[in-house]
């Protein structure tokens, strides 16, 4: 990767970190900022500073602007909250099945008619949470790179932090269950499996929504809204229990049912809906930048 | 009422609309423009830097050019394009650097008052 920037640049480790800050940089400046380090020959450590110095005043400069802020607030922190939360909820409420159907697997699971049925239950239930999983995630890195586009990488990587760190110190519904307690405690059902859920399903869909925005292409409408559409139905449909689930790991509960079929919900005004709100706010956007696009494109539109 | 007023709106006018005739620019921006025009046709990233360095004997970070070169590409003061490249510089590009008519009265401005406020002004140390 590097190489391909500076063929000159020497091949030691410390241009390496070099070659991986020139990265850092818009394209036309890091060809001029590479040359300017050759032609004078700025020895690595010097050079290193010299770009990391660029880079961190890029950045600053950009974040004087009100969209990355936007981008902020309105995606990385509130959306990538409850994406830490859903994802290892997912991954640690299908712990169990896959523990029964991968590591204790038997063609008897789709011989018996009871069985079966079980299988597809939750292999489809898995399927579908994870399909919605990935779609929110998508259009969330879209609308990271829609908003901000010099600011894109830095606000996915806050993202993907947020992810991946936005459950600490909490807990789930499975693990404070009992019967879960000997599969929950093998390393990979406790530490591997939720973080490659955040990984696979949250962390790469959200890359390659903000890759496509980036490409800047418009994008098809009629696909998209079908896909929203759904997505947005297979948030709805599990909302209630995501946001009783976040609120117990969260410790916001209490032992007695509210009036809102939630435990302990009754008092937190919106709170059934607000994973759903939350959830459903990039796929609004991406679905009105695409009609948005699409209108401009209309030959008659002024 | 709007006479106290008319401070903050002429500053906020002239930020708005970068008017370096009634804001100086300062003294790095003047650094860079007098070492742009030194080099004429040979300025580019590298030889400013280098001009910088060897007539103010301090280092002159990348950071700070290349931002400065834009700031003052914003405000008209400069224009900077991509020149040839060079197999000195490994086959990259140099980003070229021609200081306007403007930026030729910013920093002649900046050295005039430099120059009316040191007049009579002793820097003998004890």
């Amino acid at each position: 990767m590097g190489d391909e920037i500076a063929p000159d640049m020497p091949a030691q480790r410390g241009w390496r970190l070099v070659h991986l800050a020139l990265w850092l940089l818009e394209p036309t400046e890091r060809n001029a900022v590479c040359g300017d380090l050759l032609e004078s020959g700025t020895s690595r450590l010097p050079a290193l500073r010299d770009v990391m110095g660029l880079a961190v005043r890029r950045q600053l400069a950009l974040w004087l602007d009100w969209r990355p802020w936007v981008a902020l607030i309105g995606i990385v922190v509130p959306v990538g909250l409850l994406l830490s939360h859903a994802a290892r909820a997912w991954a640690d409420s299908h712990s169990v099945y896959l523990f029964l159907y991968v590591d204790h697997w038997t063609w008897l699971f789709l011989e018996i008619p009871g069985a079966r049925r079980d299988l597809f239950f939750f292999a489809g239930r898995a399927a579908l949470g994870a399909l919605a999983l990935a779609g929110v995630s998508w259009a969330s890195g879209f609308m990271l790179g829609a908003l901000s586009r010099r600011t894109a990488w830095v606000t996915l990587f806050l993202l993907g932090v947020a992810v991946l760190l936005g459950t600490a110190g909490t807990t789930t519904m499975a693990r404070a269950n009992a019967f879960n307690g000997d599969v929950l405690a093998m390393p990979f059902y406790a530490v591997v499996f939720p973080r490659l859920a955040r990984a696979i399903l949250v962390i790469v869909p959200a890359w390659l929504g903000l890759r496509r925005s980036l490409q800047g292409r418009p994008l098809a409408l009629l696909p998209l809204v079908s896909g929203a559409m759904t997505i947005a139905w297979l948030t709805i449909w599990p909302a209630e229990r995501l946001t009783s689930s976040i609120l117990r790991d969260r410790g916001i509960n209490t032992i007695e049912s509210g009036g809102d079929w939630l435990i302990g919900t009754e008092s937190i005004p919106l709170a059934p809906w607000s994973a759903t709100l939350v959830a459903l706010l990039p796929l609004a956007s991406v679905v009105t930048i695409a009609t948005l696009q699409r209108w401009h494109k209309r030959p008659d539109s002024v | 009422m709007t006479a106290p007023l008319r401070p903050i709106i002429l500053r906020l006018l002239v930020y708005l609309t970068h008017n370096v005739a009634l804001i100086m620019i300062g003294e790095f921006e003047y650094v860079l423009i007098a070492a742009a025009t030194r080099l004429g046709d040979e300025a580019y990233g590298a030889a400013i830097r280098r001009e910088i360095a060897s007539t103010t004997n301090r280092r002159c970070s990348l950071g700070a050019l290349y931002t400065t070169l834009d700031r003052l590409e914003s405000k008209g003061l400069i224009t900077t394009w991509m020149g040839e490249a060079t197999a000195q510089r490994g086959g990259r590009a140099k980003r070229m650097v021609s200081v306007t008519g403007q930026g030729m009265r910013a920093a002649t401005e900046f050295y005039e008052a430099v120059r009316r406020v040191s007049r009579g002004v002793s820097w003998a140390t004890k």
